[in-house]
């Protein structure tokens, strides 16, 4: 020993340390002595002089050697104790090797000193390294009892160790856990082949690393990162095994969850009808799902093969765009787009497809993969063209017909309308808002209210109605229209829509009134051609018989000369009175060609004193006296030559009916109705009974007076004439009072 | 019973010359009467037939007539006498070749035949026998 060794004795007799001095200088050793005899210098020595092993004599006035021993420990003063003692007994030895003490040496064998002190300070170093090194031990056990689960099993996979984390994520205690086979935590979920493979590892000593699902007491699983050691013996055969794991069920349940989101994604885009495909740069396919496989044809081997690029498939006319489109995503100037473009197909065939395109960016905004889901729209398209074309041809078919549908929804109470209602309003469509407030406002004045009260009646009963009306478009032009509509209601009867069609039916009506009108001109003619059929069977034929009826006189009956003139003059009365049958019948016939006559107004009071003046003589003659009242109609724009020969027939009818004796006074009167005017002739005359004359007073050759030279003319002409002005004659007569003949004319 | 006089009813008085000269040819001594208003016509059978006495007598009737047609006369000449209604014989005589017109003239229960104008001398003589 090189060192010197400091050495603190514990003696109360000098004489003793004395000795002890004396004999450790003997043996040669190189040593540093202090001396203390009391418990405080002891204290104090072990601070200062921090001595390499301690001496102590038993038993000092007020200390001892146990106390000493006790005051080392507990102050953690690593250093060797010896006893010098006088005598001492064996149990009391023992007792304080027990005690710590690394030696006693008796004072009457102090020859042994230099020895014991030797072997106490060579073992003592020993100890202590072993103390430095289990205590490191110690601080890995800590230290991996801090981070891991731990356990060790026996090779019969009996657990012999758990430590805490263990018994907290096993839910087990620690109880339980020791002395039973590992198998207590198997989820089972492990396949033979893996708990085969973690076996051979371990059981031909080297380590297994892997990932293992257990179960807890509670049956809930956990996941751990596995590390099974093997602890060999001297034949390098395990004897134990020291598992360490670590919890990663949390990272194991994202893990799950990724997969699930990853598988769903998956299912997503294999079974929907888009198909998913990714760009790499220059428009290489990375990946290409089934659906784009369907739509397009081609499988994403072939496309890898081939090094085809998303553009070689584009329609020509499309490419330039899509190019352009993809350009621009790439370069990050947009972030996505959807697009519709034509493409051919791997047998050649074009469809339509539907893009949407998106680029996906990493944190610093640099594109890092494009993607595209792509649907085939070429039957949407096909539906898309077939329903343009069938709008045209309603619109088309609308615009001949004049009819537009229109619709009022009542949720949001919106209207529309088909083009063709702006078409038949004369409006222009960007100008005007369908609504109920437009349709009336231009609804003719003398229709609306009545429009207005069948729309109001529809909303109330919730009825499909229709009704005729006429409006005027915003030229101006009146027209008539008809408007038909229907109800959908809800469940409980709510009104949802209303909807219906406008239809412009002028021309319908114009058509029908032209008809009308043929109708009743062709029941006239059919009247007049009777009316000819009797003229000729009467009139005509009268003279007719008289004329046979003379010539037969002259040629079969034997007549006196004398009679012969008689027979001569009533023959050329027969033959005058045929002519003038003939030139009636011409004028009756001229009156209906001469509607070509141009149409003037004409004032009433005017016609009245032309006529007047014309047939002075016999007003004069006749005392007649004609009064005019024409205060509520005093014009009238028709045909002059018609108005002026029904008026001259008409007061002439008076005067030559008149009652014997009676002047005649013929009033004239004007008045104003809904659909035009009534002109009234009322005299003083002879009357007509109408009871049995009254179908026949206008009928040519009537005459309801044999006493006037009359041929029956007058009335028919003049009822002829109104009705080419499109008027209506009628009379009301009493037999010696008078009769009235009204005459109604249209506006 | 012999027929003792025509009464002729046509406001047509040339017809009425004329079927007067006719008769007087076939009969020269008959007795004719004629009326070319209707009414007065009517009065006349009112007041020259009686009862008692039977004087068979043809009428000629025109249709055609401005204050009362030959349809008239016959309704009026409802209200006569049977008695005196057996007496007469009423042709139509018009110049109407209208079928309607003969039609409603057949229908007539007063009325024996239809004659067409002009009268003819062997329709006299066949009216004549006919009622004989």
């Amino acid at each position: 020993m090189n060192k010197r060794i400091k050495i603190l004795h514990l003696e109360d007799l000098p004489i003793d340390a004395e000795l002890v001095e004396r004999e450790l200088r003997k043996s040669g050793m190189q040593f540093e002595k202090m001396i203390v005899s009391n418990k405080q210098d002891f204290e104090k020595a072990l601070e200062t002089f921090r001595p390499d092993i301690i001496l102590s004599d038993h038993s000092l006035p007020s200390f001892d050697s146990t106390s000493a021993l006790k005051l080392i420990q507990e102050k953690k003063y690593s250093v060797p104790f010896i006893l010098i003692t006088a005598t001492v007994s064996e149990e009391f030895a023992v007792d304080i090797l027990k005690r710590g003490a690394a030696d006693y040496i008796l004072k009457d064998r102090l020859q042994r000193l230099p020895l014991a002190v030797e072997n106490a300070l060579s073992k003592w170093e020993i100890e202590r390294d072993l103390h430095k090194q289990y205590k490191i031990i110690a601080d890995y056990k800590y230290a991996l009892d801090q981070s891991s689960i731990v356990a060790v099993t026996d090779q019969k996979e009996i657990i012999k160790y758990a430590n805490d984390n263990f018994c907290a994520i096993s839910k087990f205690s620690r109880e339980e856990l020791i002395g039973q086979d590992h198998r207590i935590i198997n989820s089972g979920f492990h396949s033979k082949g893996f708990i085969r493979n973690l076996w051979t590892t371990i059981a031909s000593g080297q380590v297994w690393k892997g990932e293992f699902k257990n179960k807890a007491k509670d049956g809930t699983f956990y996941w751990v990162d596995t590390t099974v050691v093997p602890f060999l013996n001297s034949e390098n055969k395990p004897y134990q095994y020291l598992s360490i794991r670590i919890d990663i069920t949390e990272k194991k349940l994202a893990q799950e969850e990724l997969q699930v989101a990853h598988n769903k994604l998956l299912f997503h885009i294999e079974n929907t009808p888009l198909g998913f495909i990714e760009w790499g740069h220059g428009g290489k396919i990375k990946t290409w799902s089934k659906q784009a496989e369907l739509i397009f044809g081609f499988t994403e081997e072939e496309l890898l093969r081939t090094e085809m690029s998303a553009f070689t498939q584009v329609h020509e006319e499309d490419l330039q765009h899509v190019m352009d489109m993809a350009k621009r995503l790439r370069a990050g100037l947009i972030q996505r787009y959807t697009l519709e473009h034509r493409n051919y197909t791997k047998d050649g065939r074009l469809i339509w497809c539907e893009s949407y395109n998106s680029a996906l960016k990493d944190k610093d905004g640099e594109v890092v993969t494009v993607m595209s889901l792509v649907q085939d729209i070429t039957e949407r398209k096909k539906s898309e063209e077939q329903l343009k074309q069938s709008a045209l041809k309603l619109k088309e078919a609308q615009a001949i017909a004049k009819i537009c549908n229109w619709e009022i929804e009542f949720v949001q109470n919106q209207m529309t309308c088909s083009d063709e209602f702006f078409h038949l309003y004369g409006m222009n469509k960007d100008e005007v808002q369908p609504s109920t407030e437009l349709f009336l406002s231009c609804m003719h004045p003398d229709d609306a209210d009545a429009a207005h009260a069948k729309m109001l009646e529809a909303f109330e009963t919730l009825k499909a109605s229709s009704f005729s009306f006429r409006f005027i478009r915003k030229d101006g032009a009146v027209r008539n229209g008809f408007a038909e509509w229907r109800f959908e209601v809800d469940l409980k009867g709510k009104p949802l829509r209303l909807y219906g069609i406008l239809k412009d039916v002028t021309e319908r009506i114009l058509a029908d009134e032209e008809r009308d009108r043929m109708i009743e001109d062709i029941v006239q003619r059919n009247k007049d051609l009777e009316q000819f059929s009797y003229i000729i069977s009467h009139n005509l034929r009268a003279p007719v018989a008289n004329i046979i009826g003379y010539a037969n006189a002259f040629s079969n009956l034997q007549v006196a000369e004398s009679e012969k003139t008689e027979l001569l003059s009533g023959l050329s009365n027969s033959v005058h009175k045929l002519d003038g049958v003939i030139k009636d019948l011409n004028l009756v016939l001229q009156v209906k060609r001469e509607i070509n006559e141009q149409k003037v107004m004409i004032r009433f009071a005017t016609l009245v004193e032309d006529i007047k003046t014309s047939i002075q003589n016999i007003l004069e003659e006749n005392k007649v006296i004609i009064k005019t009242n024409f205060k509520a109609v005093n014009q009238y724009f028709t045909l002059k030559g018609y108005l002026h020969s029904i008026f001259y027939n008409l007061i002439i009818n008076s005067i030559k009916y008149n009652r014997k004796g009676i002047p005649p006074i013929i009033e004239i009167s004007s008045l104003k109705t809904d659909s035009g005017i009534v002109l009234q002739f009322k005299d003083n005359g002879l009357g007509i009974d109408l009871s049995k004359k009254g179908d026949q007073v206008f009928g040519l050759y009537k005459r309801f007076h044999a006493s006037v030279e009359r041929k029956g003319m007058g009335l028919f002409m003049t009822k002829t004439q109104v009705e080419t002005l499109g008027g209506r004659i009628t009379v009301e007569s009493e037999v010696n009072i008078g009769s009235t003949f009204k005459i109604e004319l249209p506006l | 019973m012999n027929t003792k006089r025509f009464i002729l009813v046509d406001d047509d008085m040339f017809n009425n010359n004329l079927c007067k000269m006719y008769i007087q040819y076939v009969y020269p001594t008959m007795e004719i009467v004629d009326f070319t208003l209707p009414e007065r016509g009517f009065e006349y059978l009112k007041s020259e037939f009686t009862v008692g006495e039977a004087t068979p007598a043809i009428l000629l009737l025109d249709i055609n007539m401005p204050t009362m047609t030959g349809w008239d006369f016959l309704e009026k000449y409802e209200e006569l006498d049977q008695r005196v209604k057996e007496q007469i014989s009423i042709y139509i005589l018009s110049s109407s070749v209208d079928p309607r017109d003969k039609e409603k003239a057949d229908n007539n229960k007063y009325v024996k035949g239809y004659l067409e104008k002009p009268l003819q001398v062997d329709v006299i003589k066949k009216i004549s026998q006919e009622i004989n």
